[in-house]
């Protein structure tokens, strides 16, 4: 009675093992006989499940392999035929047998004891001794299936005995690394706008007035009296430290509106559309409200509340929330940081009227532990649905968009990974709105949890002037604007 | 069986091409909130490791399928076959659309109707 061998359950998504990766570079060398210079990639899926790719010269695909639940498939794309087969042996031989070309060779009958299915086999036990000696694992190759094994009448075996006999001097190739792990890295980079030319605007103890005519960007209202000056080689002053940032954007080009003497409201806009705007707060407890203008309002110390008055296509609102405990208004166009402090995001539970609203923001830096935390804006409730991983939050922004937005947040050079959370609006179980929360994770939101209005409520001035305008509004609301 | 390979430039431009369309994709297809699988689910691919391969700059969505990906992600196939464009053959592009202003942005396509 022979020696009965445990039974190993398929292995769980993991990456190719080294005796895999041994196969496969085996593979490659086969297909560069074939087709002259390729180049064999490594991955992995965002499940785990581990893929290898063959590309030529011209990074057309010729063969792509992967292990899915324990199960290994194939396409090789020289002949577009699909594979899928219970062990990477069956794998290699289906690529194999299609790549190489029938020489006319003489067919042998497979005879276990014939001296070339030996041969064979002494390879393949040379090669897991050799990498057993590596201190590599060999649980794959000890759950090799004989039946899956390549045949000596297989018109591949040739080619994989030559090969597997250079397997014996891996040491260069195992080394080789994952071209595919480091792409998503610097997905932002690159991609900085240029920008216009300097010029800074000074404002002290401006008066707000209403917008005498308005646009279709609802500026909230506009500021007189501007002291506007060329840039000089002088630091633009500033009301906080925070604001020093936005000097060094002013000279490089943004408009910078610094606010002085504030604590209550302000309120740039110069009607040049398409500007960029700096706000900085003081270290008090500021309301700032932006432009229908992309703004970047640094909001400095103090429990400030932020709004960048929306933004036009093309444009969004940097805004900055500083020390304290500051609440956030956020769109589509917004990419916010709440910085120090636990900052209250707010969202808009309205139901979206097209695609890119259905995206509430992005916050790059929203930290639970910190107290972070979303609320609704004015009325309504939503329920989260949905949580994901995302690699890049700016980018997914661009995405929903259809805008290289990124580019535009030149304070942030990196890919800021983190969460999207999808929200349910109308409780029919369906996503309707999302947010996409750099530092966030997955646990940090739980599938049917609350999203309600229960944020402090902030005085907002209302500005208007002598007309038949309605203006009214109600607790919770957004600052009411006129023109 | 062997091809005639591309000059080391153009296939440097091709291979940086690729991953800026891989990074394209991705971020469309987490904006849209699906999964690798999930994608692959929706537009009948055989193997779903195909799609972390193409978000890895490996390979080209292929042409009929591009269709089904639109849809799947939300977008009109149109401007999504002409992003793709840009990035798979951007002489092609070039010919086609140098000049003329990006009609429609892929993913900012408003659907009022859907929403």
């Amino acid at each position: 009675m022979g020696e009965i061998l445990a039974f190993s359950p398929r292995p769980p998504a993991s990456d190719w093992s080294a005796n895999e990766r041994g196969l496969l570079m085996l593979l490659t060398q086969q297909l560069a006989a074939t087709y002259g210079e390729v180049d064999g990639v490594f991955g992995q899926t965002d499940s785990g499940d581990p893929w290898y790719v063959v590309t030529d010269a011209n990074q057309d695909v010729l063969v792509h392999i992967a292990r899915i639940d324990g199960q290994f498939v194939v396409h090789d794309a020289a002949v577009d035929m699909f594979h899928q087969v219970g062990s990477l042996w069956g794998a290699l031989r289906q690529v194999l047998t299609s790549n190489i070309d029938d020489q006319g060779g003489v067919v042998v009958a497979f005879n276990p004891s014939s001296r070339e299915a030996q041969s064979f086999l002494s390879l393949v036990i040379a090669v897991g001794l050799y990498l057993e000696l590596r201190g590599v694992e060999l649980g794959e190759a000890g759950r090799l299936n004989f039946e899956n094994l390549p045949r000596v009448d297989d018109p591949a075996i040739e080619g994989v005995a030559s090969k597997l006999i250079a397997a014996l001097n891996l040491e260069a190739d195992r080394t080789q690394d994952h071209p595919a792990a480091s792409v998503a890295a610097g997905a932002v980079s690159g991609q900085v706008a240029s920008a216009p030319p300097a010029k800074s605007v000074v404002v002290e103890g401006v008066a707000v007035e209403t917008l005498a005519q308005g646009h279709d960007g609802l500026a909230p209202v506009q500021v007189s009296h501007l002291a506007q000056a060329e840039a000089s080689p002088s630091p633009t002053p500033s009301a906080s430290p925070d604001s020093a940032p936005q000097a060094e954007e002013a000279r490089e080009g943004l408009y910078e509106l610094t606010i002085t003497g504030g604590g209550d409201i302000a309120a740039p806009g110069t009607g040049l559309t398409g500007a960029k705007y700096t706000m900085a707060g003081t270290s008090g407890d500021d309301v700032l409200v932006g432009t229908a203008e992309g703004d970047t309002i640094a909001a400095g110390a103090g429990d400030d509340y932020v709004d960048g008055g929306g933004a036009q296509k093309g444009q969004i609102d940097r805004i900055d929330g500083g020390a304290g405990d500051d609440r956030i208004v956020m769109n589509a166009r917004v990419v916010a940081s709440g910085s120090a402090g636990a900052d209250t995001f707010l969202i808009s539970a309205n139901e979206p009227t097209s695609k890119a609203e259905m995206l509430l923001g992005v916050v790059l830096d929203y930290s639970a532990a910190r107290g972070d935390h979303l609320a609704v804006l004015g009325r309504g409730q939503m329920t989260v649905v949905s949580t994901a991983t995302v690699s890049d939050v700016l980018a997914v922004q661009g995405a929903t968009l259809g805008e290289a937005t990124a580019s535009q947040v030149a304070d942030v050079n990196t890919a800021v990974a983190g969460t999207r959370v999808g929200f349910d609006l109308n409780g029919d179980g369906a996503e309707d709105v999302f947010i996409l929360l750099g530092g966030a994770t997955t646990s940090n939101f739980k599938i049917g949890a609350t999203i309600a209005n229960d944020h402090a409520e902030v005085k907002v001035p209302l500005v208007g002037q002598a007309s038949t305008a309605d203006i009214s509004g109600h607790a919770g609301d957004p600052p009411a604007t006129t023109h | 069986m062997s091809r005639t390979a591309m000059n080391p430039a153009k296939a440097a431009l091709t291979k940086s091409l690729r991953r800026e369309a891989g990074r394209w994709l991705k971020a469309a297809r987490e904006a849209a909130g699906l999964t690798q699988a999930e994608l692959a689910e929706k537009t009948g691919l055989r193997y779903y490791t195909f799609v972390s391969q193409v978000e890895n700059g490996l390979g080209r969505v292929p042409i009929e399928a591009q269709a089904v990906w639109a849809e799947s992600l939300g977008l009109d196939p149109g401007p999504f076959a002409r992003t793709l464009l840009r990035y798979y053959e951007p002489e092609l592009h070039r010919l086609l659309f140098d000049g003329l202003a990006e009609e429609v942005e892929p993913i900012a396509t408003e659907r009022a109707a859907q929403a």
